[in-house]
């Protein structure tokens, strides 16, 4: 008799949130990775089939779907995991581990979600967790950054919502399956861009270098890995072999290299490749084949070790020099060697490079898009390589560690805690385990190919070296154009900030005449007219009511008070607030129903 | 600076002989190039020895130079432009 095993990721680090504001002394750190560790056992152990059905509202909902697409998906996320929370042990501020654990399990959530509803409900978590790992940065700039994260997370959401419910209405069912190729109803169309909004297909991506740049030095390490992959999980999942994808996917990749040529900032320039490497998923995903699907899997895993690795490489950048931005940077090689290193292997794996793990993984895409005749898509891929290796793989470590300047003995660096580098370090040794032994990550993939994909052959080994070598002599022969300098590229967030300052104007106008107008006819008016009553009625009040009112008055103080104190105007608490009452209605409801 | 440190350190003096190794890289893959090819070519014109090395350093540069002289001058603004820093 086959035993059925299954104990949802998402659990351990639901609990860690919940039991981490209540923890004193000072050893709550070392809990951390707990949850980490037993998502990783979690995942080697349980069986596929269909696990945690809950009946919700006359519902039956799906909380446990495990086959071979959401096993490998989840495998990954939970392997980053370890390395995130190990990552970020050194934090004192809690709120930063319970954004990420809140975060993560969200991202478990959606992989095992056999159902739109369950999905919705992580997707929204995830959403609200990463929200608060660029607010709780602190500094205005994030806390901006955050709130458009937040507002352009919502809307995505609403897409998703409204393309799900007009998808019940019409099929009469909330079973997440895989969409036809070609059909063109509104639901899936509204859900495909509530997804796209999350892969950061181009336009909708313009939030990923907006919010991952501004969030903390260890948030934007886990949102790296998160956000981008849950979307294309559930694009794997719902869109495969939909051609649009296969075009937006190679607009993504190469659109993600150039603004990264041209961008100063480490940590944007990261991000910009995340547009990028999704790009490479999202293409694999629209050609549809098994072995771009595959590729897109493939990617996805070694995309999300190589993309956290050099978050941490940047973010160790930041937590000991103070900046992220290049043109400050520079001669720090000697200094933090350790970092160089670990950030090099990160660098050469997203470049392609043999040994590392994004030769197995990227040039599986593009055979395979060559093989199904999607040339375009293909050549496309390769100019996106090129980029990648010229900007993350060359420009960003020669600037950062020696950009031409002598070395930097006078920067007062702080030191790198120990954590720091046993986070980068797993993925690291990760890193060059799949790239040495391609087998290791492909015994997971989930879609049968009639040929398997051989990337250790002479001619792929040559391809690639001769590829990134010239692409190397190109950087050096232009490093002095290449240099970067201090400013804002402009992107399609122009679009939508627009239009967010436009609302505001139009609210805002309307209601400042009106108050003006107010305010005059009060005072001419108004005024005059309360002050008799406020005689006549000054006498009643001292000899009748004072006695009466002075009791409802002092409790009505308290209320507002208690009123005040709630409205301070700081974001982050309006968001608690709102999930807790958000909270509060769900339980009800529930109850109730 | 450590053990790791003071060699990179060492290595930026032998600036020269990494880069005349580089070259001896390169020239070693084209001449490689001529024996090896693909199997099946994906696009035609990479059957032909030094393909691939033409392109990485053609698209490296076109990329560059255009992104960094025509785009960039056309789309790049102060960093406080939305007054949001």
């Amino acid at each position: 008799m086959e035993t059925s095993s299954f104990i949802h990721p998402a659990i351990g680090f639901l609990a860690l949130a919940a039991v981490l504001p209540f923890l004193r002394g000072k050893w709550w750190n070392w809990l951390l990775p707990a949850p980490a560790v037993l998502a990783v056992f979690a995942v080697f152990t349980m069986t596929p089939g269909d696990h945690l059905t809950l009946n919700w509202l006359g519902q039956t909902l799906l909380l446990g779907r495990v086959d071979k697409l959401s096993l490998v998906f989840a495998q990954v996320f939970a392997v980053m995991s370890v390395a995130g929370m190990l990552y970020a042990m050194h934090v004192k501020d809690r709120g930063q581990h319970i954004a990420a654990a809140l975060y993560v399990s969200g991202g478990f959530g959606c992989v095992f979600a056999g159902d739109y509803l369950t999905l919705f409900v992580f997707w929204e978590l995830m959403s609200i967790g990463s929200t608060f790992l660029v607010l709780l940065n602190r500094t205005r700039e994030s806390v901006l950054a955050g709130f458009r994260y937040f507002l352009y997370h919502t809307a995505g959401g609403l897409l998703l919502l409204a393309g799900l419910l007009i998808r019940y209405k019409a099929l009469g069912t909330w079973e997440f399956t895989p969409m036809a190729p070609g059909s063109a109803h509104l639901y899936e169309w509204l859900i495909l861009a509530g997804f796209c909004v999350n892969a950061a297909v181009v336009p909708l991506h313009a939030w990923l270098p907006d919010a991952y740049p501004r969030g903390t030095v260890t948030g934007s390490v886990f949102m790296c890995a998160y956000t981008t992959k849950t979307a294309v999980y559930v694009l794997a999942r719902g869109f495969a072999g939909w051609e649009i994808l296969a075009a937006a996917g190679t607009v993504m990749a190469v659109y993600g290299v150039l603004y990264a040529c041209i961008e100063n900032n480490a940590r944007r320039i990261l991000s910009y490749h995340i547009v990028s490497q999704v790009g490479y998923m999202v293409a694999g995903i629209g050609v549809g084949t098994a072995m771009t699907l595959n590729g897109a899997v493939a990617h996805a895993y070694a995309h999300i070790l190589y993309k956290g690795l050099l978050f941490m490489g940047t973010g160790c950048l930041l937590y000991a020099a103070g900046t992220a931005k290049l043109d400050k940077l520079g001669g720090l090689a000697a200094r933090l060697p350790w970092v160089m290193v670990l950030y090099m292997v990160a660098a050469l794996s997203i470049s392609g490079m043999p040994v590392f793990n994004g030769f197995i993984s990227k040039t599986m895409t593009i055979t395979g898009a060559a093989e199904a005749h999607q040339t375009l898509v293909a050549l496309g891929l390769e100019i996106a390589a090129v980029g990648t290796f010229i900007s993350v793989g060359i420009k960003l470590p020669y600037f950062a560690f020696w950009g031409g300047k002598p070395t930097d003995n006078d920067r007062v660096l702080a030191p790198i805690p120990w954590n720091m580098y046993a986070g980068m370090s797993v993925l690291a040794v990760l890193c060059i385990l799949q790239g040495v032994a391609p087998s290791i990550l492909y015994a997971y993939l989930p879609f049968e190919v009639e040929h398997p994909y051989v990337p250790w052959s002479v001619w792929h080994v040559l391809q690639s070296l001769l590829l990134l070598g010239f692409s190397g002599l190109a950087f050096y022969l232009l490093r002095k154009v290449i240099t970067p300098h201090e400013g804002l590229n402009l992107d399609v967030d122009i679009a939508y900030r627009a239009v967010g300052t436009g609302a505001l104007r139009f609210v805002c106008r309307p209601l400042a005449f009106l108050d003006d107008r107010w305010t005059e006819a009060y005072r001419t008016g108004g005024l005059r007219g309360l002050m008799g009553i406020a005689l006549g009625s000054v006498w009643f009040d001292r000899r009748a009511i004072d006695g009466v009112v002075d009791g409802s008055a002092r409790t009505v103080r308290g209320i507002g008070g208690l009123g005040a104190r709630t409205q301070n105007g700081s974001l982050q608490d309006y968001l608690g607030l709102a999930a807790f009452f958000a909270l509060c209605v769900f339980g009800l409801v529930w109850y109730l129903g | 600076m450590n053990g790791l440190g003071a060699f990179l350190e060492r290595q930026r003096e032998l600036r020269g002989a990494w880069l005349k190794a580089l070259y001896g890289v390169l020239a070693v893959l084209v001449l490689l190039n001529l024996f090896v090819g693909p199997h099946e070519p994906h696009f035609g014109l990479d059957a032909y020895p030094g393909f691939w090395a033409l392109f990485g350093l053609v698209v490296g540069v076109l990329m560059v130079v255009i992104m960094k002289r025509v785009v960039q001058p056309v789309i790049v603004r102060r960093e406080d432009h939305y007054g949001d820093i």
